[in-house]
């Protein structure tokens, strides 16, 4: 046995007497909290893509199993099959390219268009008499939820206005938004037509 | 008593596994210490100590998730800390290559009954008198206790290598330890 070695481990506590120079404590916490901030705004921006997916997934799968399109769910199911080893970046970015269509042009301008849309699709359930006051409600209520998701996505945009990502991600929503107000709409109509149809029944 | 002292930690690195700046803080007070002391016995400057300890630490909370406890939470820094302070040290390009033997013995000192403390600061000494690669190579296996094959793995050197240059650098704090010269130069 090196008696060294020996000498050294038994008298470690007498080898490890000397301190940081004063202040070191605060060196560190600084070091820290700029560490801290850099840690939080990253994964804030990670959360945000994962929420931003899980939203365009389930809407998504709603909407494709409400109205039954078996290719599109085959679809969206391939392009999902790998999404186990993947990055919430990769994640984004296959959703986006197997739910939408090619969204090219500026963003601001594909802005425009969407919320003319949006508001037109709101509008037509608002203004809707056939539907129940607090079913239009809860409807309203729920797109409202999803304007919170948004304001998140504009408050990281402004954050990252270079971030590709997360323009997708916003025209994902206005695009997945469109599709469960069409559906919406859609499911109004059909319940519209059947209760006409029993009301023509009634007639006979 | 033990198991109470390790299960603070395991809760205080589970909050810093959720980020926690106050957990991570009481960690740093926890270990600053010891990761220091073997900063300063690898590069030396007391400010560029600090600053490699500090800079561990974070890098190790940035990392918290590739600790798995297959290793105590102090040994895993460590070795953090080992390895950044030898990146300091080979920025400053550090002779890897053990120096040639060119030194002897001047007079040897048979007393060898000295009190602990007194030891301890003669074998510091000797220490920080060694050139950097005799030094490493000393402190990875005297201080932490790393073995030859480990000590080539963390030096990317080959197990020879580590071999022949260890006892070189054991004989030459040897003859520091025993030169009455030098003994001369502790009072």
């Amino acid at each position: 046995m090196d008696e060294l070695k020996q000498f050294i481990e038994q008298n470690r506590n007498l080898f490890d007497t000397s301190e940081p120079m004063d202040g070191h404590f605060d060196r560190f916490l600084q070091k820290l909290e700029a560490d801290q901030r850099r840690t939080i705004s990253h994964s804030h921006s990670q959360m945000l893509k994962i929420a931003a997916v899980a939203v365009v997934a389930v809407i998504i799968g709603a909407v494709v199993a409400g109205t039954g399109v078996h290719q599109s769910v085959k679809l969206i199911e391939s392009g999902m099959a790998n999404a186990e080893n993947s990055t919430p970046m990769e994640l984004v970015e296959r959703t986006t390219r197997y739910v939408k269509a090619k969204v090219e042009p500026e963003y601001s301008e594909t802005q425009k268009y969407y919320i003319t849309l949006v508001d037109s699709r709101l509008d037509e359930i608002r203004t809707d008499n056939t539907v129940d006051e607090k079913q239009k409600a809860e409807l309203l209520k729920a797109m409202s939820e999803m304007d919170e998701l948004f304001v998140n996505l504009q408050k990281e945009l402004k954050a990252n206005p270079d971030n590709a990502v997360l323009i997708d991600a916003m025209i994902n929503h206005y695009q997945t938004k469109i599709e469960v107000l069409n559906k919406i709409i859609s499911n109004l109509n059909s319940i519209k037509q059947l209760n006409t149809q029993q009301d023509e029944k009634v007639d006979l | 008593m033990e198991t109470k002292y390790i299960d603070i930690h395991s809760q205080l690195i589970d909050e810093c596994r959720n980020g926690s700046s106050k957990a991570q803080f009481e960690i740093y007070k926890l270990y600053y210490k010891a990761m220091y002391n073997t900063c300063l016995r690898f590069v030396k400057n007391p400010m560029e100590a600090e600053d490699v300890m500090q800079e561990a630490f974070l890098a190790a909370f940035r990392n918290i998730d590739s600790f798995r406890g297959e290793v105590s939470f102090g040994s895993w820094l460590k070795r953090i800390v080992v390895n950044r302070s030898l990146d300091v040290l080979k920025k400053k390009s550090l002779d890897l290559e053990p120096l040639e033997e060119g030194r002897t013995i001047i007079d040897t000192d048979d007393d060898r009954d000295y009190e602990a403390n007194y030891k301890v600061e003669q074998v510091k000494k000797a220490i920080a008198l060694l050139p950097d690669s005799y030094r490493v190579l000393l402190t990875l296996h005297l201080f932490e206790g790393y073995d030859h094959e480990e000590i080539a793995q963390i030096m990317e050197m080959s197990n020879a290598a580590v071999r022949t240059g260890y006892s070189r650098a054991r004989k030459r704090l040897q003859e520091l330890l025993e030169t009455k010269k030098f003994e001369i130069w502790m009072s």
